[in-house]
């Protein structure tokens, strides 16, 4: 009996859970990076309930994306430029918060 | 926004920055974290660190004010306002020794130096930029 063909000319060898992620990856090299801003999107939202400010919430949702960005580069899911990206966004994230702070 | 909440949020930024890498830094090291290679970018620092150019900004500001130029603001008032800018001045020659206090405890505590120095520069430098501007502001007519 021959082994399961794949859709892909992939060569990763699924053996596991890690290994069907990296099978994801090689096939689709931009997956997690949109899984992280789609989870910062729903974070943001979720975090933001029914209140009416925004950059509480929004710093709050940055920052755990930063942490699973370092975390999947770690697990080599993305590069290293887009983890600086959403460390760059977390900060960004200060900056709008204090602002917001500021004027208020 | 007043100006000065323009210069607090550039040491802020350089700060969570400078946090974020300190992080990527621990992960990616042999010995204390999970030693992935390649992780750290050496351009990183030349291209987002901007606590560096906000740090020379906010001392050039805080020596404006306390120089020579920085008390003639006054102009006719000088005799007048001499004693509060001699204090104004002592203030400022303070913050050296702040650091240095603030540097000792954390390091007594187990914290690294690079950690310490992030954190406590980024604190002295929001207390001299709202010092600065309280004095710039009270000089002037303006709330800057």
């Amino acid at each position: 009996m021959t082994a399961p063909q794949l859709i892909t000319n992939a060569t990763t060898n699924i053996t596991g859970m890690y290994t069907i992620f990296q099978y994801v990856v090689e096939v689709a090299p931009m997956f997690f990076i949109l899984v992280l801003f789609a989870l910062l999107i729903i974070l943001f939202v979720i975090f933001r309930g029914s209140s009416y400010t925004n950059a509480k919430p929004f710093a709050g949702s940055c920052f755990f994306v930063m942490v699973m960005s370092i975390l999947f580069r770690v697990m080599n899911f993305i590069d290293n430029k887009w983890m600086y990206v959403f460390i760059t966004i977390m900060a960004g994230s200060m900056v709008w918060l204090h602002l917001e702070n500021s004027q208020s | 926004m007043l100006a000065r909440d323009w210069i607090i949020v550039l040491v802020l930024f350089g700060l969570v920055s400078g946090l974020g890498y300190l992080v990527v830094e621990d992960i990616a090291s042999s010995s204390r974290g999970y030693d992935v290679p390649n992780m750290t970018d050496e351009d990183y620092t030349e291209r987002y660190d901007t606590l560096t150019n906000s740090t020379t900004d906010i001392y050039k500001m805080q020596n404006a004010t306390t120089s020579e130029q920085g008390i003639n603001i006054v102009s006719t008032f000088t005799t007048m306002f001499n004693a509060t800018f001699t204090i104004i001045g002592l203030v400022f020659g303070s913050f050296g020794m702040t650091a240095a206090t603030i540097g000792n405890l954390a390091q007594d505590l187990g914290m690294s130096a690079s950690l310490t120095n992030l954190i406590a520069g980024s604190l002295l430098l929001i207390i001299i930029t709202l010092i600065v501007f309280i004095v710039i502001s009270s000089v002037s007519k303006g709330r800057l």
